[in-house]
């Protein structure tokens, strides 16, 4: 049986690994090959700040990844950001690299939290790949 | 590995069928234990008392989980049918079953199907176990 390939979007918050501990517990090694990606929300911002705004971002959404990628030791995980608008960037990235599922974990959280679960939202609307939102 | 409990609720269309697909692609006949849920639904209460015949719809309610027990021969399922309003009896039976999934096939049609998206809706909010939403 050819490996799921298995998209799971990140946003930096403990919360989003509950969908690592997801993958863990219900596909083995030999079942699921991962791909973690952090959408980095792109802002309009002067000029100046740009440049050294973005290098920041990048460090910071590496070591996102770079420590989720800890968490699924002994899978083939592979790490990708992109800049974006998250959900259209999620649902693209699933739909252009052929994956089975998306694994998102909800937030019932109000504040910041309350835009990633819109995100999640907006993901299980618009996704023609199938998606498994997992409680926090 | 102890077998994953699955709850999927059918709307005796089609397309929800669909998430049977799902499970059969993703899990083996060893893997999970299914439990077919059929809500049968009083939608307008004002025509409760012409329209509603409790063994007319069980008999509804045996044939779509007749057939759809049929698409996953070989698995170990049960079936259920239950009266009341879908979200609530989908979301108390994954809670109080001890389910570790819900699979649903989502819906982007209008007219009656948009009701049945809504329950998805609501089911992806407020459940406490995981829930995969399967693209028509």
């Amino acid at each position: 049986m050819a490996k799921i390939k298995v998209l799971i979007p990140l946003d930096g918050s403990e919360k989003s690994m509950h969908s690592i501990a997801w993958i863990k517990k219900y596909f083995g090694k030999e079942a699921a090959e991962v791909t973690l990606l952090n959408v980095i929300v792109t802002f309009l911002s002067s000029e100046i700040s740009v440049e050294k705004n973005i290098k920041a971002e990048e460090k910071e959404s590496a070591e996102l990844l770079d420590k989720a990628a800890k968490e699924l030791e002994g899978y083939v995980v592979e790490k990708k950001f992109i800049y974006g608008f998250a959900p259209d960037a999620i649902t693209d990235a699933a739909k252009e690299g052929g994956f089975d599922m998306i694994v998102m974990t909800r937030s019932t959280v109000t504040g910041f939290a309350r835009i990633i679960g819109s995100v999640t939202n907006k993901v299980v609307r618009n996704s023609e790949v199938s998606v498994v939102v997992v409680p926090d | 590995m102890p077998k994953l409990k699955i709850l999927v609720p059918l709307d005796g269309t089609e397309k929800s069928l669909h998430s049977l697909v799902w499970l059969k692609k993703f899990f083996g006949k060893e893997d999970v234990e299914v439990t077919l849920i059929h809500v049968v639904e009083a939608l307008f209460p004002g025509q409760l008392e012409y329209d509603y015949n409790p063994e007319n719809a069980e008999g509804i309610s045996s044939q779509v989980l007749d057939a759809a027990a049929k698409e996953i021969e070989g698995y170990n399922v049960k079936k259920l049918s239950v009266h009341g309003s879908a979200p609530d009896v989908i979301l108390k039976q994954a809670k109080e079953g001890g389910f570790d999934m819900i699979i649903m096939t989502k819906s982007s049609v209008k007219g009656i199907a948009r009701i049945i998206g809504s329950v998805t809706t609501k089911v992806v909010r407020d459940s406490e176990v995981s829930v995969t939403i399967v693209p028509e």
